[in-house]
């Protein structure tokens, strides 16, 4: 066999395995919008098994207004943690980066430390705590525990750290402040890694459930994760019209991802990790 | 020399290159542009729900709130199952012009826990619905009724139900509705197997296993069809009358175990010889409510099967059958009870008075005469006399009505919920023949009477207290500062929003939680400092059946998702430049899908009955597998969850690391003819070693922490089968409210991830010094 044919059934044998790859990570997200969009009737005895399109689903779920005030609750509250996170963030990834303190990295590991904390640890102090604050039932009492991560730290600091010091110097010598220095200097040349970890920090909020489930207490206050398991009966599971709650939540975010997927992924390469 | 720089780039990206990235790079700035600006509309919409947040209370009236679960779907309503309240208040609005009402929607999933999480915080409603609420009647936050009682009211309300909500001589709530669990038979099924059933709905065990034995005859033809599925659950009550039907109990009303006695274990294995006699499905110990009612009610592949009062509703409208309510079986002259539950309305105790005679008042308007007759849309029986000819046109009603006046409720106690869960895990241990009825249930009884000898207490009142190390800890932010100034250390004032923010809402509670680890903390147990919390959490089996399907997990599913993303993303680097972004892209979608919607989806797959994988197998004529109601199986479900989460993020950092790889080692070992597979396996894996460490240990702290799919999946069952340790911490938390044990299940978790971690940084370490 020539080396022409080899390379060729090389070729054609990887996409196939890729493709296997994807068909079984990918597939779940498939068969729930398949089931989503499969018509109600299909799930009940009258038609078992079969497969008719409608969009029944929802209709059903958007005759119940409420689902746009949730996306929205669920906006804010991703939005203004991504916004905070990324000022804060930066700002303690350059403290990081460019300070020379006692307890520097003692400092820096006790933050990453906090990497390795289930989040259901400390669930119930924290509910205590924003109960004493009256934070519950506000939307406040879900932005503000996440208002800085470890992990975005890490993720800057790696970035930042590479920013060669001899800019930092010319930087002093000129009679730039430290304030100056991050803001014309670290944060401009960290862009790549401020949009990719901000794109993720959003997603990762818009997903969030188990915490403003138990924060917030109104309807008016639910976020779309929480309002979505409203629709779930007491006994019976309408798979269908779950299915079109996971594909409502699910979408935006499949959306700005497909969008950005590109920068998204290359900035994850600079940064590295993750 | 080389080697090292390269390796080291895999963590750190290449100096030059980054700034020309982002200095000089226009698509780049660009991008990040576009982001911003989308950003800032995002965040100028996102003003309307923060306007929102200030509701005024107008003065002079009083406010209270109502928590309450979905009901039914009133007619012309497509999703929302709070319409009938929301109705109802306003009613009683216009009628107390004084009183204002707010609504909080619970969900049936998670209702209970936020309930009790928000009563152990202080922020409790003023009224909730639910059975008798022995917990919170404990922890004295209940307010008796009693003093609110019009003698007509006590007229009017079932004997049986004010007795359900009555605790040491007084009344803790307004009783609602009652319902109960009835045995539906297929009648359609049994007409056309010849069988005809006693015509009083009663019958002895010797009959009824002869109708089982006919039906089983008839049933033979079809694959994967049951006379009877049984279901023993967290919860579920349905059941119970078979295994009581000698007599026994699990506890007695003087409080004595009794789940090992002559009786309970005879009819134990009585449900064990019908599953011998194939009359039941061999896996019924793991089947839950839900499988059951599907291969009942939707599938109709069982003839005989125990369920809630709700059944009859739906069994008359979305899935029409011919069927029969039955009594459970029971020697001639006597009955095996069915279980009750009756709900009502309680109201919270406050110091404002006014409040809670408000709320007293709202309660007894939601559960007059008048609104119970709305239940028929609920299907539930009404506690009130005046209200009880509401299904006189009804006939399976009034078979449904005569079982239950003869049935019988669980023992009233608030430590019954973790009864319940060692009682129903040994059932489903015994059903499905891995331990012996008499050793299980003695096992079970050593373990709750450990938990029947305890003292009286209250949590809610000392947790609320705050620790004094707490306030000492928040004092440091505004000292750190003065600190920084002082020394002109100007970096740490950067440091200062971050740590700030962390210091308060994650070191601060998680000193909280973990001073509790050593701390007696549960109910009717508080304050004492003990290492008793680790003893009871090493002699407990559950939490070492926990452990080690952590440490299966982990050992499972991270080197799968390592070796996976390794060799995708070897193949994927040898591609042309857009089929490669086209995969590296699909393989991280699933990724920006929560775990909650993906576990959902995998719900629905894994479904026994109608679900993809069993539909798929039945119509390649293969036998159905209980996906997650076998135990054997039911692990790995949850693994193949984790197997086949996409390893995105892990194909990513590979990719990179490939980049460093440089050509000229390929290259020379080409001229060596070396082929690829040498290649391969000669340079790339050994140069990837570090990027391969680095997965391994991140995967692994992901991996032990592991909780939201079995969380949703398998709520830990069948029997201990999908038990993991986050799961054990969360639901003696937040179901057994026995906080100390939970935070001495939680720190020997942490400190197993620290262990962990340390290894990283070890080997971390040890590769820095080879390549030097």
């Amino acid at each position: 066999m020539n080396r022409q044919a080899t390379g060729k059934i090389y070729s054609y044998s990887v996409i196939f395995l890729l493709s296997t790859g994807l068909f079984l990570t990918v597939g779940p997200l498939v068969w729930m919008l398949i089931s989503a969009f499969t018509d109600p009737i299909c799930f009940t005895k009258d038609a078992p098994h079969s497969m008719v399109f409608s969009i029944q689903n929802f209709r059903v779920l958007f005759t119940d207004g409420r689902i746009l005030h949730w996306a929205l609750n669920s906006l804010f509250v991703a939005t203004a943690i991504t916004f905070a996170q990324m000022l804060f963030n930066s700002l303690a990834a350059f403290g990081f980066s460019v300070g020379r303190f006692r307890g520097r990295e003692l400092l820096f590991w006790l933050i990453m430390v906090g990497m390795m904390v289930p989040g259901q640890i400390v669930m119930l102090p924290l509910f205590l705590f924003m109960s004493k604050w009256g934070l519950i039932d506000n939307l406040w009492a879900v932005v503000l525990p996440a208002m800085a991560a470890p992990f975005g730290i890490y993720l800057i600091r790696q970035y930042m750290d590479s920013i060669p010091r001899e800019l930092v110097e010319a930087a002093r010598m000129d009679g730039a402040g430290e304030f100056e220095i991050y803001r014309r200097m670290f944060l401009p040349l960290s862009r790549p890694i401020l949009a990719t970890s901000g794109i993720f920090i959003f997603i990762t909020h818009w997903n969030a459930f188990l915490w403003p489930l138990v924060t917030l207490t109104s309807d008016a206050n639910y976020t779309l994760t929480v309002g979505l398991s409203l629709l779930q009966d007491q006994q019976i599971m309408d798979y269908g019209l779950l299915m079109a709650g996971a594909t409502v939540a699910a979408l935006p975010m499949v959306v700005i991802f497909l969008i950005f997927s590109r920068s998204l992924l290359e900035g994850m390469r600079g940064g590295s990790v993750k | 020399m080389i080697t090292s720089y390269i390796l080291k780039q895999t963590r750190v990206p290449d100096k030059t290159e980054t700034i020309e990235n982002s200095v000089f790079s226009h698509s780049e700035k660009n991008t990040a542009l576009i982001l911003y600006n989308l950003f800032l509309i995002v965040a100028a919409l996102s003003f309307f729900p923060v306007a929102s947040f200030a509701k005024p209370v107008s003065a002079g009236k009083t406010e209270i709130n109502i928590w309450d679960y979905p009901r039914w779907l009133e007619p012309g309503e497509a999703t929302d199952r709070f319409a009938w309240i929301r109705r109802q208040i306003k009613a009683f609005e216009s009628e107390n012009p004084d009183i204002t009402v707010k609504l909080t929607e619970l969900s049936w999933s998670r209702g209970d826990e936020k309930l009790k999480i928000a009563a152990l915080g202080g922020l409790y409603p003023d009224i909730a619905p639910g059975t008798v609420p022995l917990l919170f009647i404990k922890e004295g936050l209940i307010e008796p009724i009693d003093t609110f009682l019009t003698e007509d009211d006590r007229r009017d309300i079932l004997p049986g139900a004010l007795d359900a909500f009555t605790v040491k001589g007084r009344i803790y709530g307004w009783p609602w509705y009652m319902g109960g669990q009835l045995l539906f038979v297929n009648r359609g099924m049994a007409a056309s197997a010849g069988i005809t059933l006693p015509a009083d709905g009663r019958w002895t065990p010797e009959v009824f296993v002869e109708t089982l034995e006919r039906f089983r005859n008839y049933l033979k033809a079809f694959p994967e069809h049951y006379p009877l599925s049984l279901y023993f659950q967290k919860n579920e009550t349905a059941n119970f009358p078979f295994a009581f039907l000698y007599g026994g109990d699990w506890i007695r009303r003087d409080m004595s175990y009794a789940g090992d006695s002559p009786e309970t274990i005879a009819g134990l294995e009585w449900m064990k010889s019908l599953v011998a006699k194939g009359l039941m499905p061999s896996d019924v110990g793991g089947r839950t409510a839900d499988s059951v009612w599907e291969a009942f009610g939707r599938e109709n592949r069982v003839a005989i099967g125990a369920f809630g009062l709700w059944a009859v509703k739906f069994l008359r409208e979305k899935f029409p059958m011919d069927f029969e309510i039955m009594h459970f079986p029971a020697p001639s002259g006597k009955i095996s009870p069915a279980f009750l539950g009756i709900s009502g309305l309680w109201v919270f105790s406050r110091p404002d008075r006014e409040r809670v005679a408000a709320a007293m008042k709202l309660a007894r308007f939601l559960t007059s005469s008048k609104l119970q007759r709305d239940l028929v849309r609920y299907t539930q029986f009404p506690t009130r006399r005046s209200a009880a000819d509401i299904y006189a046109d009804v006939p399976p009603m009034k078979r449904a009505w005569e079982v239950l006046s003869e049935g019988r409720t669980i023992v009233p106690d608030p430590r019954w919920p973790r009864f319940d869960e060692e009682i129903e895990s040994s059932v489903q241990s015994v059903l499905l023949s891995r331990v012996g009825a008499t050793d299980a249930m003695r096992l079970a009884g050593t373990r709750i009477q450990a938990g029947l000898a305890r003292s009286e207490g209250s949590v809610h009142e000392d947790l609320q207290k705050g620790s004094p190390l707490g306030r000492i800890f928040l004092c440091l932010f505004p000292l750190a500062l003065i600190f920084a100034i002082a020394t002109r250390q100007v970096h740490l004032i950067f440091l200062l929003p971050a740590i700030s923010i962390i210091g308060i809402f994650l070191w601060y509670p998680l000193g909280d939680a973990l001073m509790l680890a050593f701390r007696d903390y549960r109910i009717g147990a508080i304050g004492d400092y003990t290492l008793g919390n680790f003893e009871r959490a090493f002699s407990d089996p559950k939490f070492f059946a926990a452990m080690g399907h952590t440490l299966l997990y982990t050992l499972v599913v991270v080197p799968a998702n390592v070796f996976t993303a390794l060799i995708a993303s070897s193949m994927i680097f040898g591609l042309s430049a857009r089929a490669k972004s086209f995969f590296r892209a699909m393989y991280y979608l699933p990724g920006v899908a929560s775990v909650v919607v993906l576990t959902m989806v995998w719900r629905w797959m894994f479904n026994g009955e109608i679900g993809l994988f069993n539909a798929t197998l039945r119509a390649i004529g293969l036998p159905a597998v209980g996906w997650l109601t076998n135990p054997d199986v039911a692990f790995w479900s949850v693994m193949l969850t984790g197997i086949l989460r996409s390893p995105g993020g892990a194909i990513l950092i590979y990719l990179a690391a490939l980049a460093n790889v440089p050509r000229s080692l390929y290259e020379s070992a080409e001229l060596d003819g070396a082929t690829p597979l040498q290649q391969w396996w000669h340079i790339t894996i050994p140069l990837l070693r570090g990027t391969t460490m680095f997965l391994f240990i991140t995967g692994a702290i992901d991996a032990l922490q592991v909780f939201a799919q079995v969380l949703m999946l398998t709520d830990g069952g069948p029997g201990d089968a999908t038990q993991v340790v986050m799961y054990r911490v969360y639901t003696s938390a937040f179901r057994d409210f026995d906080f100390g044990l939970s935070s001495a299940m939680a720190l020997i978790l942490f400190i197993g991830i620290l262990v962990v971690t340390l290894l990283q940084k070890r080997f971390g370490a040890r590769e820095e010094l080879e390549l030097a």
